[in-house]
């Protein structure tokens, strides 16, 4: 038996259980045991139920005992961020309102997930809704990132990229409707997956109709393997994709040379970059660059009016959802929440369609520049900012401006996700983005997956 | 958006829930960001024969030409 499998990546996991050098029970006992010495420092997580992990792992254990091949996913612990409802066990959103509140089905990625052999290990936290500003008066306090513990993790799915990276679940799923959950992955040395829209069914989740259900991990393969069980057609869901889903972990291998990958310098330049992060940027072109990309200068245009019409959008959405209980549930708010999820009421249904059309705009523009340029992906830094400190300074934080490489591929659908690129100088790392065309994840993933190969990031592990 | 007086404000948040002054004094900032993006999208809305020119847009994160 491995003597500490928690260090291992969850491919290297699942490998195990599959051979049968360790039980799941083992397995999940050992992520138990990790969450119980870290949590109390790290808040990464808001419920977990050990009795119900162990049932699954068990579970899981009698079907391997008796040749079944359970999934992909045979023993790998997930943590699920507070927002996605699972069946039986608590789903707060890191809100009072819904503090005691037991769901009676899971979010339908949650089903897939469990059928895919993975097991439920708790629900990590967030901002309060996936919204707002964290502050210490949420039902759960913030998360602390784990690379350097006096500082706040980055949101919303904070929790679940402090979980990953800490070594308390295998991976884990957040959301991601602005940059929710490619913002935590570059704040945490990990890789981190939006979807393109439609891939991964929403069924289930509340509202935030462009905040995809996302997973974050330490490898690209990682990713590949939830990706492939977490994605596929859900006839209920009208956003939900009618297409089979390619097994990305399969189709890895690439040789991306003289792939084309646009580079928007005007419009990073244009940006409040740190120096770290224009730092870790650098080289991470410079890796692509060795491996035999082809970097291209573009001119990108239209990303601040695509992340105010995503603003737009997730506002009037969240007030919609909320509008009900901000008039009979005001003090069960955070006080920087219910300030927050007011902003849409003062929003008109013709503010809303601008912003619709402006996103569609923007889509088509995006997706042509991708044809005409042959570029395989459009390269960016995946926040402007090395520290959650930073990014939320409020005259900021209420412009999006964390937000302003991540947000525009929201409205737009396009898949998008966050690579290791480095540390900054507290010690908290950076993320590098890489954008696609509109269902070709996969592209997106081999690229990923050639970095991840030449570089050592995914065997770094926090300083704990 | 047609919030755009404080008067205004104030009356149509209280019709919503029961905010405080203390609440109002945050929301209006973040209303002042709300305003200028639906302003901004609101002005890029060609008329019925046009479509929106996303290579004629900003270059920029604050949104400049």
């Amino acid at each position: 038996m491995t003597a500490n499998p928690i260090t291992l990546t969850l491919a290297e996991q699942v490998k195990l259980v599959k051979s049968g050098h360790i039980s799941v029970r083992e397995l999940v006992q050992q992520h138990l045991t990790r969450i119980s010495e870290l949590n109390g420092t790290l808040n990464s997580f808001i419920t977990v139920d050990e009795r119900d992990a162990l049932a699954q792992a068990d579970a899981l254990d009698s079907r391997l005992a008796a040749g079944e091949d359970p999934g992909p996913l045979t023993g790998a612990t997930v943590g699920v961020k507070d927002s996605i409802p699972t069946n039986g066990l608590r789903t707060t959103d890191n809100s009072r309102l819904l503090e005691n509140w037991i769901p009676k089905e899971d979010a339908k990625t949650v089903a897939r997930l469990r059928r895919a052999g993975a097991v439920i290990i708790g629900k990590t936290n967030l901002n309060e809704f996936g919204w707002s500003r964290p502050s210490e008066a949420d039902l759960s306090p913030p998360p602390w990132n784990p690379w350097n513990p006096d500082r706040m993790s980055v949101g919303s799915s904070s929790g679940s990229g402090a979980a990953s990276s800490a070594g308390m679940a295998s991976a884990t799923i957040g959301t991601d409707g602005g940059g929710s959950a490619r913002l935590p992955a570059g704040a945490h040395n990990l890789y981190g997956l939006k979807p393109t829209h439609g891939l991964v069914s929403r069924l289930g989740m509340d509202h935030n109709g462009h905040s995809e259900i996302s997973p974050l991990g330490r490898t690209a393969l990682d990713i590949a393997l939830m990706l492939e069980s977490m994605a596929g057609f859900e006839p209920e869901d009208d956003m939900s994709w009618p297409a089979d889903v390619p097994p990305y972990s399969e189709n890895l291998e690439a040789d991306i040379g003289g792939w084309r990958i646009g580079v928007p310098r005007n419009f990073i330049d244009s940006a409040p970059n740190e120096p770290e992060i224009l730092s870790g940027f650098e080289s991470f072109l410079s890796k692509l660059e060795s491996l035999g990309a082809e970097l291209v200068d573009v001119d990108l245009r239209g990303m601040a009016e695509a992340r105010a019409a995503n603003f737009i959008v997730l506002n009037s959405e969240a007030y919609q959802r909320h509008q009900k209980s901000l008039k009979t549930d005001w003090n069960k708010y955070g006080p920087i929440t219910r300030v927050y999820l007011l902003q849409g009421a003062f929003l008109s249904a013709n503010d809303m369609l601008n912003a619709a059309e402006i996103g569609r705009s923007f889509r088509s523009y995006f997706s042509r520049l991708l044809e005409t340029q042959n570029l395989k992906a459009l390269a960016t830094p995946t926040s402007p900012f090395a520290t959650a400190e930073r990014s939320r300074r409020p005259g900021e934080h209420s412009r999006g401006i964390n937000a302003c490489y991540t947000a525009p591929f929201n409205i737009s659908g396009h898949p998008s996700i966050s690579l290791p690129a480095g540390f900054g100088d507290a010690g908290i790392p950076v993320g590098a983005m890489l954008t696609g065309e509109l269902h070709n994840d996969l592209t997106l993933l081999q690229l990923a997956h050639a970095y991840d190969l030449n570089t050592d990031w995914s065997s770094k592990t926090p300083p704990l | 958006m047609e919030y755009r007086e404080r008067s205004q404000i104030v009356e149509r948040a209280k019709q919503i829930a029961p905010v405080s002054d203390d609440d109002i004094e945050q929301l209006i900032p973040l209303l002042d960001g709300v305003r200028g993006s639906a302003d901004l999208l609101e002005s890029l809305i060609q008329p019925f024969d046009g479509e929106v020119e996303v290579d004629q847009l900003s270059s920029t994160v604050e949104g400049d030409r």
